[in-house]
């Protein structure tokens, strides 16, 4: 039968702490590699990102010039030749 | 201009979460089909029907329009995506029939290719050659809005 007195409520605290910090332990270096290759992959990525975002920026005026017309046109906006 | 309705494939709302996408740097596409796509189910693009290759239109894996107006606008507690309409063309052959435009995240590589939403028009449309349709994704409310 299972005792639930506050000393074995205890010792199966520090048994489950015991096992809880191992589990830690080896998910340490797990997660620091992971960040590592992250935060190296952020670096590179940010330039091309702002990059992206200023041409995005100039392109929406001219796309939303471009729906307004090819709607005004009915799909119909190709040049007679 | 034929009018859309759009929906969420239900496993974006997981994926979002995950990490999967990034809004707007990643490269999302818009892929068309005439076959239902199926919102509770279907998750990567693999899983859809697209329309054959031609008259501008690229089947298969990394297939369809590139959508390059995405941005993101923060007021308060709300963060809205916004995509800019985009106007597609047949070019030297007809595009269609399709009903849906399904929108994907093509830099996603686990899982590769996950799908966002897709928007239903109702019907069956064909592009004639020359013909151009725009796909209009709602400005004033975006496609997506998060609150916290």
């Amino acid at each position: 039968m299972t005792s639930y007195n506050a000393e074995a409520m205890r010792a199966r605290f520090q048994e489950l702490k015991g096992k809880r910090d191992a589990v830690r332990q080896s998910l340490e270096p797990l997660r620091s590699k992971r960040d590592a290759i992250e935060q190296d992959a952020a670096l590179k990525i940010a330039p091309i990102d702002d990059e992206i975002a200023k041409h995005t920026k100039a392109l929406k005026p001219i796309k939303e010039e471009m729906a307004l017309l090819n709607n005004a046109l009915g799909g119909k906006t190709w040049l007679p030749k | 201009m034929p009018s859309s309705t759009f929906t969420f494939f239900h496993d974006f709302s997981e994926q979002v979460l995950r990490g999967v996408h990034s809004f707007p740097s990643h490269t999302y596409k818009a892929a068309l089909t005439n076959t239902a796509p199926t919102a509770a189910t279907n998750t990567i693009l693999s899983d859809i029907t697209q329309i054959s290759t031609g008259g501008g239109y690229t089947s298969g894996a990394g297939g369809g329009y590139t959508l390059d107006g995405l941005t993101l606008t923060q007021s308060s507690n709300v963060t809205k995506l916004e995509i800019t309409d985009e106007v597609i063309t047949a070019s030297g052959a007809s595009v269609g029939p399709f009903r849906y435009v399904v929108i994907y995240n093509d830099t996603a590589t686990s899982p590769a290719d996950a799908l966002v939403g897709f928007l239903d028009y109702g019907s069956a449309l064909t592009l004639a050659d020359t013909e151009s349709l725009t796909l209009d994704f709602n400005a004033t409310t975006g496609v997506l809005t998060v609150t916290v």
